[in-house]
């Protein structure tokens, strides 16, 4: 029941009460309620201007500060409710209790927003002016677009870096992975993408009809190139995607190995989307955390299950798609996101790949083929069983799930054989890629 | 402050005891439900204890002394009060209107005009007047028809005619907030 419906049920009954009773004071009574109502309908008339003004950049999980400006554009008084309805999912306002504004008054309002990382265009927030009686209220959309850059936390990931185990990890990766080029020849091999020209060896070349190149003797220190993929399947996700889990993880490595020539490759399934080259610098670190705004796309379920589509595509339109697709999205060559990514890797090094392995399977199987003889390569892979949210099980989705782990055990014994290929889940990350490394 | 002292008043000059309970109204004011529940069972009640049976046999007074604060009353629970100079000494006036009814009148009225200017008034005012005025007038047109023995119902539901024409005149759609 609304406050002002009491009032006006007071009012027939005051009418009821002195027809009734043959009492005018009822009626006069009644008459002065109505007329009450009308004078304060009739008053409010509630103008605001709004803008708000927001950090464009933002850390994840640490408060933001959202100024809004506020102005009364009436002489009334006015009570402002401030609703943050309207925030992507995942973020957090702390919007202060009920303002009261004075007429003409202007004030700002400062509060915190914390967001989750990606990037994000914020609209809004709803304002609410009530009257000063609290019967009644206008909501008022505030017209703002800001697009914003959220980033990993770069102090959590330190801290957890700091820990034992991730220097255990930092000397497991100096024993057996790393390995850099010196002048010294080692073999002859045949050409792969992103192999630099001038290691083409001619002579090798004409006598054999292929291109052949130079492959050096290596030292024990060299380039580290963690190569993420931020494609569709690792973003999906209900609460947390694996791509949350995966820049996690990119982190904690960059940050186990900041004493390396440290490098990342990130790439969807349509291309490179940034790439940053190996480097020792300090602020290495700090460019591979602003390289990490990638936004999760939030599915009914974990990423594990591809939503149920009203039609099917023939295998014939699928191909056309595939091929198509590419074109659309801009796109030179026919070449997917990851043979882009490899193509780009210049000298040999210790390649990290953080990549969903039921997505483009079969090329990813060819890349990872092509590239071994080159580069010392790691294969991590977020497992979406072990991101699955247990309140939303079900017997079909039980059969599902243990389907899917049938087909996943046989595809990650096939990738052993190619290259070491470790499965990670939300709560092992980087403790199980040191004990296997052990 | 005045406008329980105006219904207190009021009250105690025409012999009435449910105007003694108002301060418990308005102490409720800090829980706007329950006191707008307390309020209409005020109302009620009040409307039972005292009995008019013709406007034109009415002392007009009452609806200073009864009618007015109880306004003043709802408004100064869901609105809150101003203490000011003036109204220290309209609470004077009023202690004093007890005794003179002219007085009472005049600090009512200015009770009410002082409490309701704090809003900037400016359409409210005018609907108001408008209502009052179509009332008055009503009645006063309407004189021969109603002013006999035994026609208090047939004012009553004059008075409510005349209710309901004034909302579906000034009416408006504002969304309202729950109770």
């Amino acid at each position: 029941m609304k406050r002002e419906e009491l009032l006006v049920l007071l009012a027939f009954l005051l009418f009821v009460q002195g027809y009734l009773f043959q009492n005018i004071l009822s009626a006069l009574l009644a008459f002065s309620v109505v007329l009450y109502l009308l004078y304060i309908r009739s008053e409010f008339l509630p103008e605001i201007e709004a803008k708000r003004e927001l950090d464009r950049r933002m850390t994840e999980g640490k408060k933001a500060k959202s100024k809004l400006i506020l102005k009364n554009l009436t002489d009334k008084k006015l009570k402002i409710e401030i609703l943050e309805d309207s925030l992507p999912a995942g973020f957090k306002a702390e919007v202060p209790n009920t303002i009261v504004l004075n007429g003409g008054d202007e004030k700002n309002v400062e509060y915190n927003i914390i967001p989750i990382k990606g990037v994000y265009k914020i609209v809004g927030p709803r304002i609410r002016a009530i009257d000063m009686r609290e019967l009644y209220y206008k909501d008022l959309f505030v017209d703002t677009e800001i697009e914003v850059e959220v980033y990993p936390s770069l102090d959590v990931i330190k801290e957890e870096a700091k820990a034992e185990e991730n220097l255990k990890l930092a000397l497991a990766y100096k024993k057996f992975l790393l390995g850099l080029e010196t002048v010294d020849l080692h073999s002859l091999r045949r050409f792969q993408p992103g192999d630099d020209i001038k290691r083409v060896e001619w002579k090798a070349t004409a006598r054999l009809g292929e291109l052949i190149v130079k492959d050096f003797l290596r030292e024990m220190e060299g380039d580290v190139y963690i190569i993420l993929d931020a494609g569709k399947e690792m973003r999906k996700g209900v609460k947390n995607s694996k791509i949350d889990y995966a820049t996690t993880l990119t982190i904690q490595l960059a940050y186990a190995l900041k004493d390396y020539r440290v490098g990342l490759i990130v790439y969807d399934d349509f291309g490179v989307k940034c790439k940053i080259d190996a480097s020792r610098s300090p602020e290495q670190i700090e460019k591979i955390v602003r390289s990490l705004k990638i936004t999760p796309i939030y599915t009914d379920l974990l990423g594990v299950k591809l939503s149920s589509v009203g039609f099917r595509l023939s295998e014939e339109s699928l191909n056309f798609i595939k091929k198509v697709l590419p074109a659309i999205k801009g796109r030179k060559s026919l070449a997917t996101g990851i043979i882009e990514a490899v193509s780009s890797l210049q000298s040999s090094a210790f390649l990290i790949f953080i990549a969903d392995i039921t997505a483009h399977t079969n090329e990813l199987i060819w890349v990872l083929s092509q590239l071994r003889s080159k580069h010392r390569i790691l294969l991590l892979t977020p497992n979406p069983i072990l991101f699955y949210d247990e309140s939303k099980l079900d017997r079909e989705t039980l059969i599902w799930i243990y389907r899917r782990y049938l087909e996943r055990e046989e595809l990650i014994r096939r990738l052993n054989k190619i290259v070491p290929t470790l499965d990670v889940g939300p709560s092992d990350l980087i403790d199980v890629i040191r004990s296997v490394m052990r | 402050m005045i406008a329980v002292m105006s219904a207190i008043v009021g009250g105690l000059m025409y012999g009435l005891k449910i105007p003694l309970f108002s301060p418990a109204v308005y102490l409720l004011k800090s829980r706007r439900s329950l006191f707008l529940v307390a309020f209409s069972v005020y109302c009620l009640a009040l409307g039972y204890e005292f009995e008019v049976a013709s406007v034109y046999d009415m002392d007009p007074a009452v609806v200073f002394a009864i009618v007015l604060p109880t306004i003043l009353i709802l408004d100064a629970g869901l609105r809150g009060e101003y203490r000011d100079f003036v109204s220290y000494i309209l609470a004077v006036a009023i202690v004093v209107g007890f005794f003179i009814k002219v007085i009472f009148v005049i600090a009512v009225t200015s009770a009410i005009l002082h409490h309701f200017s704090k809003d900037n008034p400016r359409r409210g005012v005018l609907v108001a007047l408008v209502g009052i005025s179509v009332l008055i007038l009503g009645l006063t047109v309407c004189g021969g028809l109603f002013d006999l023995p035994g026609s208090a119902p047939t004012q009553v539901v004059f008075i409510s005619a005349v209710s309901i024409l004034l909302a579906l005149a000034f009416w408006r759609e504002v969304e309202k907030l729950d109770l």
